[in-house]
Formats: structure tokens, C-alpha cells, sequence
């Protein structure tokens, strides 16, 4: 039985590919071999802790972090050796909101983005800032958190990249903005082919729209998989035990979690489900129900997995 | 489809828009402290204005502005302040956006330095302009001093001398986080340095750390221009002694502010390409 | 087109879609020559990855229950399928029933009783 959570993605093609990418600051390891692997056209999520890594990872794709060892690789290009053009094809939300030009107003501030992206659609950027409500005469500076994240999003998405880098792309938003940022987001990717990269904590909003599930822990990916191979493989079981149960031997390792009231048990387990069942049955269970997780159940469960 | 995408790759932008891009974003960012300084310069023009008028009252004064470079010494100062405001709120720790353009980083920080030079000399043209206002408004001399022409190296000697403070100046705010304090901490050392070494009788050394600001390849004489010359000069009492006096030096200050280019440039690139990332 | 999405449902979210788009048809809301919404469009408006919706849209042309006009969208066909998705439709019901039923400890024929059941009480409550 599979007990170990795939890590790699097969063949690619690939947008991003990254191999043992290591760093430390100072006496933090930040990063102890990241293999992330994004393919093309994916809608790729990161989820885990605070310090995990994910921010650190996404930053050494811009060659705004260096790590100590390991390879990188952005549309088959090293982020280092070959930077302008990577970040030529990458629309960028940072995870700092303070990211821009303070003193510039925002209207003067998309006009200086839209410099350097040759590619900068006039008509989409001004489109987005009506969708995003933007204030073009205020100064950057002086926006407030959610203000300035609109205006990052609109800097990222108006010159339609073939890559985006979302590091927390909603937050400081309220509830409605988030909505429309989602629809806003999923617009773009049927109109411009794209890869996108999303790290965040608000996994249940990306929950229909990820193919992909990275899950960082302690700066290394735990687990890297597509999500219709998550739907069917990680499901949570519930069962009847008898008197005197002992657990599941045959189990050992799969198991991501276990939970329960009086003598039913639920199990979050790795594995194929007619296995898996088969399993429970022989050591005298009575399943229940096998019933997949949403995307926030599924990365809680592999986050939470003692290893 | 990635063999595709590579033929495809998105362009990079041309160097000359954002050249001229940051040559624009630099003069917004340097407004607000402009339009403070051209406000303080016209009040006080006035002010010297006024000031003589009223002085020429009396027929026996006929004071007046003369136009000269040394009025340009202030711009030397100015000229340390301008790196502060063009990187304001992009100290080291918060310059990820500006490093994260698709365009080389060193060339990037070196085009938006640059173009901060070049606003900076357009500032010393327009203020000398002025005081050429000033000074046919009142009647001074124009570029006269003692009868006799002032050479054309003076009157380019203020705009080095600047560029020298500007690029030690950017040199600093480009790689640290606390530009005031390696300010501070610079002239400080200095001082206690030549002090503590005088003090402690190493006069070699002591004088090989001075004369980086007033030795023959000083600071000192790249940013003043001139020399101390031993010079005779007549007393009260009719008796001479000899004296230092500053004088303008050609020679000198030609080799001083070579030097001193060349150290700022080179700090100016290494602090341009250095990789920082916070 | 509303359309009620979980993620948590053993069907994928395609299925679900297609699901959905058989339901307006046996219900009445959606009829032949009818325009699907864009894949644009109902993907921004679910949140779901286009390429969801696209499969679902592929999935339904491959089983004669929508077909593709160039240009202008994705419609019902003519034919009618009525009989065979509200069979379908039955089924999908029919099974998630089960296995809430399993889920409780109830067998089939169990569960076939109490609906009888519950299905008199209605109509009684009904007349």
C-alpha cells in the first residue's frame, strides 16, 4: 500500500521547476530542498504554516532571494542568470502591501508598470481599475491595505504574463473584493493562457479553481499532487469499531489523521479506496462512509500528519 | 509547447523608455523637496533684494550680487541630500519592486542614480541662471573677480564638486538601510580617528588619514577647488609674514577631483550591483 | 444558470456541472436550442477553473446532450434526451441516497420503505 504522499510531478512540461532549493538566514533554514514543480497552464496552490518557506521558494523565482544551493527554473530559464526575461513573463503580488512607489499616485504608478511591460494592455488595465475600484489620484502610500493590493493585483494582471506569482493575493481584502478578485482572476485565465501560482491561507476560496496542491512544511513540500488524484486518494473514513479495536496495522503510515465519538472512528487516509476499505473491514470495522475533502480539509489533514 | 514559448519569449523593455521613464518618476519624486528649496531661494532672494535697494538709499553703498561660482558651493551640500530623496521609502529592505523589473538590476539602480544626477545638474544650471538674473538686476559683476575673468575650470569645478557628493552620497543610501548614520559615523570617524592617532603620537599615520580629506588628493581640495599656498601678506604694522591662503588651483584640483570621481563611481557601481535581499 | 458546486461531493466538479445541466433539462428550465453560458462566463461566475467547465462541455457534446455552433456557443440539441437524464438524474439521486443511508446504518430495502413513507405522508399532506 502507498503510504508516502507523491512529491513530484512527473514529466512537465513545466512552468516552474525547482530542484533541492536550499537557503539560511543567518541561523533559520528557510528552505531544505524544494523539488517545486508547476506545470503549464495550472492553477498551482501553496498552502502551510507561517515560515514554511513559501514566500522565501516564490521569492527565489524573481531572483529576489538567492538560495545557497539547488536550481531554479522559470519557463526553462535560470531566475538568476537570465532575470529580465523571466520577470518579463511574471506578474508579481508580493506579499508586503507597501511594495510601489509611496509617493507616486497610483494612476502615475500603473503608467511607470506599464513601462517596463511591453506587453501591457491598455484597454484590460483600465477595465481592471474600474473593477477593482481604484483611486488613480491618490498617493500609493497612503492607501489603505486592501487599496494597495488592488492596485498590485491590477499592476499584475493588466500585462496578461504567462506566469503569476500570488503571494497571498487576497489578503486585507473584504469578503466582496475577494469574491471579485476570484471571478476577476478566473476571467483572465480564460482569456489569457496562464500559469498561476497562488500561495494562501484562504484555501476554501481557490478550492474549485486549483488543479494543483503543493503543501509546504518546514521549508520542504510534504506533498505534490494534482487535485483530482487528492479527490480520489485522500478520503475520510468512517466506521463502526467493535469492542476491544486495536487499530489497523495494514494502515500504518497512510493514516493522516483520526478522530471520533464512543466507537466511531474517522480516518483521513492516504490510498485507494477499495484498498483502504478492504483494510478496515478485515480488522472488523464497519465503514461507514469514504467521502473525499474540500481543498481546506484536505491541506489541514497533510498539514496536521505527524510524520 | 515550451520549445514554443521559448522562441516566444515576451520582450524585455527597451533601455531608452526606461531611461526616460526614470528620468520622469525621479523628477516627481524629487518635487515636494524642490519646490521647497525654489521657494526658500526666492525668499530669500527677495530678501537680498530688498536689502540693497534699500542700503543704495544712501548714495556712499551701492552693494550688488555678483555673479560668481562660488555661489554654487551651497549645491555641494545639496548634492548629499538628493540621493536621500530620490531612494526615500526604498531604503535597502523595501526596494523589491524596483528589483523586480524585468530589466538588469545593477543597470536599473544605475539609470534611476543617474538620472537623479541629471536633474541635480539641472538645478545648478537653473540656479546659476538665477543668480545672473540677480546680479543684472543689481547691477554686479558678471564672472569678474579682481579685474580679471574667472577661468572656465571654476566655473565647471562646482557641478564636479557636486557630482563627487552626489555619487559619495548615493553610494551610501544605495547599500544601507541607515544612510544618517554612516553620514554621521563617517565624518565622526574622522575626526576622533586624526585625533585619538595624533594623540597618541602616530603623526605618520595621523597625517596619512587627514590627508585624504586635505592632502594634494583630498577631498577637501575636490570639493573646494583650491590649495592652501603659503602667501606673503602684509600686516597693519607693515610687516609681513607668511600665511596660508586658499587659492584657486587648476592642477591640483584637476588630479583631487579625478580621483575622487573615480572613487565615487566605483562605489556607486558596487553598491548598484551588490545582491542584497531582505 | 445557477448551479450548486461541492468540492466535497464524491462526483467531480465536471460531473457536477453536467449533472446540473440535466437537471434544467428535466426540469424544464433549460430547452432544446437553449445557450449555455459561456465557458468564460460560468467559470468566473462559479469560481472554477475553466478547464472544469470546458471537460463538462466536452463530457455533454460526447453524450448528444449539447453540441458546439462555431462562433457562437454551446446549445441543447434537439433531441430528446428527456427520458434517458431523468433516469440518469434518478440514479444520482438514488445513490447519494444510499450512501447517506449506509452512512446512518440503514439498508436498501429499509430505505426504500421509509421513503414509500414519507412520500404518502407528503401527498396526503399535499391533498
Amino acid at each position: 500500500m502507498a503510504s508516502v504522499l507523491p512529491t513530484h510531478l512527473g514529466d512537465g512540461p513545466f512552468a516552474v521547476a525547482t530542484q533541492a532549493l536550499n537557503k539560511r538566514f543567518g541561523r533559520d533554514t528557510a528552505l531544505a530542498g524544494v523539488d517545486l514543480q508547476v506545470p503549464e497552464g495550472a492553477v498551482y496552490v501553496l498552502v502551510g504554516p507561517n515560515g514554511a518557506g513559501k514566500t522565501t521558494t516564490l521569492r527565489t523565482l524573481l531572483d529576489l532571494v538567492r538560495a545557497d544551493s539547488g536550481t531554479a527554473e522559470v519557463f526553462g530559464m535560470n531566475p538568476r542568470t537570465n532575470g529580465p526575461s523571466v520577470r518579463a513573463q511574471v506578474g508579481y503580488v508580493p506579499e508586503r502591501h507597501d511594495w510601489g512607489y509611496g509617493w507616486m499616485r497610483v494612476g502615475r504608478l500603473l503608467e511607470h508598470h506599464a513601462t517596463y511591460f511591453p506587453t501591457w494592455d491598455r484597454d484590460y488595465a483600465e477595465r481592471l481599475a474600474r473593477a477593482f475600484d481604484l483611486r488613480l489620484d491618490r498617493k500609493f502610500g497612503k492607501l489603505s491595505k486592501g487599496q494597495a493590493r488592488r492596485v498590485q493585483l491590477a499592476m499584475a494582471l493588466a500585462h496578461r504574463p504567462r506566469l503569476l506569482i500570488l503571494d497571498e493575493p487576497t489578503d486585507g481584502l473584504d469578503p466582496v473584493m475577494r469574491d471579485e478578485t476570484l471571478g476577476l482572476l478566473v476571467e483572465h485565465i480564460t482569456e489569457t493562457p496562464t500559469t498561476v501560482l497562488i500561495s494562501t491561507h484562504l484555501v476554501h476560496e481557490v478550492d474549485r479553481l486549483a488543479d494543483h496542491l503543493g503543501v509546504m512544511r518546514d521549508g520542504k513540500l510534504t506533498a505534490q499532487l494534482r487535485r483530482d488524484e487528492l479527490h480520489r486518494m485522500l478520503r475520510r473514513y468512517r466506521a463502526d469499531v467493535p469492542e476491544g479495536w486495536s487499530g489497523v496495522p495494514g494502515l500504518n503510515g497512510t493514516v493522516v489523521r483520526r478522530s471520533g465519538i464512543g466507537r466511531e472512528i474517522q480516518w483521513s487516509v492516504w490510498g485507494e479506496e477499495a484498498e483502504v476499505t478492504r483494510h478496515l473491514v478485515s480488522a472488523g470495522a464497519t465503514v461507514r462512509d469514504a467521502a473525499p475533502l474540500t481543498l481546506e480539509d484536505a491541506a489541514i489533514a497533510l498539514l496536521s500528519r505527524k510524520d | 509547447m515550451s520549445t514554443q514559448a521559448l522562441h516566444s519569449t515576451p520582450p524585455t523593455p527597451r533601455w531608452q523608455a526606461v531611461a526616460r521613464e526614470q528620468f520622469r518618476a525621479v523628477g516627481v519624486a524629487v518635487r515636494p523637496e524642490a519646490t521647497l528649496l525654489a521657494v526658500l531661494i526666492a525668499t530669500l532672494s527677495v530678501l537680498a533684494l530688498v536689502a540693497i535697494f534699500r542700503a543704495r538709499q544712501n548714495p556712499a553703498h551701492n552693494p550688488s550680487l555678483d555673479l560668481q561660482p562660488e555661489m554654487l558651493i551651497p549645491a555641494i551640500f545639496l548634492a548629499l541630500l538628493v540621493p536621500l530623496s530620490i531612494w526615500k521609502s526604498e531604503e535597502p529592505s523595501r526596494r523589491s519592486y524596483h528589483w523586480s523589473m524585468p530589466v538588469d538590476r545593477g543597470v536599473h539602480t544605475l539609470t534611476k542614480n543617474t538620472s537623479g544626477w541629471v536633474w541635480l545638474m539641472i538645478a545648478m544650471v537653473a540656479f546659476l541662471l538665477w543668480g545672473l538674473l540677480l546680479a543684472l538686476i543689481t547691477g554686479g559683476d558678471l564672472g569678474v573677480e579682481r579685474g580679471q575673468a574667472i577661468p572656465a575650470w571654476r566655473w565647471i569645478h562646482p557641478f564636479v564638486a557636486a557630482t563627487i557628493g552626489y555619487l559619495l552620497a548615493s553610494a551610501i543610501v544605495l547599500a544601507s538601510d541607515h544612510p544618517w548614520r554612516w553620514f554621521a559615523g563617517i565624518v565622526l570617524g574622522f575626526v576622533l580617528l586624526t585625533n585619538i592617532l595624533r594623540a597618541s603620537e602616530l603623526n605618520d599615520l595621523a597625517r596619512g588619514l587627514q590627508s585624504l580629506w586635505s592632502g594634494n588628493w583630498g577631498l577637501e581640495v575636490a570639493l573646494t577647488g583650491s590649495t592652501e599656498v603659503p602667501t606673503e601678506v602684509t600686516r597693519r604694522d607693515g610687516t609681513t609674514m607668511i600665511r596660508l591662503i586658499d587659492r584657486p588651483d587648476f592642477h591640483a584640483w584637476i588630479r583631487a577631483a579625478l580621483l575622487w570621481l573615480g572613487i565615487g563611481t566605483a562605489g556607486v557601481v558596487a553598491a548598484a550591483y551588490r545582491h542584497q535581499e531582505r | 444558470m445557477l448551479l450548486a458546486i461541492n468540492t466535497a461531493d464524491a462526483r467531480p466538479i465536471y460531473v457536477q456541472i453536467m449533472d446540473e445541466v440535466r437537471r434544467g433539462l428535466v426540469l424544464g428550465t433549460l430547452k432544446p436550442e437553449d445557450a449555455l453560458p459561456s465557458v468564460r462566463q460560468l467559470a468566473a461566475d462559479l469560481r472554477v477553473n475553466p478547464n472544469t467547465v470546458a471537460q463538462a462541455y466536452r463530457e455533454l457534446e460526447r453524450e448528444g446532450v449539447v453540441y458546439v455552433r462555431r462562433g457562437q456557443g454551446t446549445f441543447i440539441t434537439d433531441a430528446s434526451t428527456n427520458g434517458t437524464e431523468r433516469r440518469a438524474l434518478a440514479r444520482g439521486v438514488a445513490e447519494r441516497a444510499l450512501v447517506d443511508a449506509h452512512r446512518n446504518g440503514i439498508g436498501a430495502d429499509e430505505l426504500v420503505d421509509a421513503i414509500r413513507e414519507v412520500a404518502d405522508t407528503h401527498t396526503k399532506g399535499d391533498s
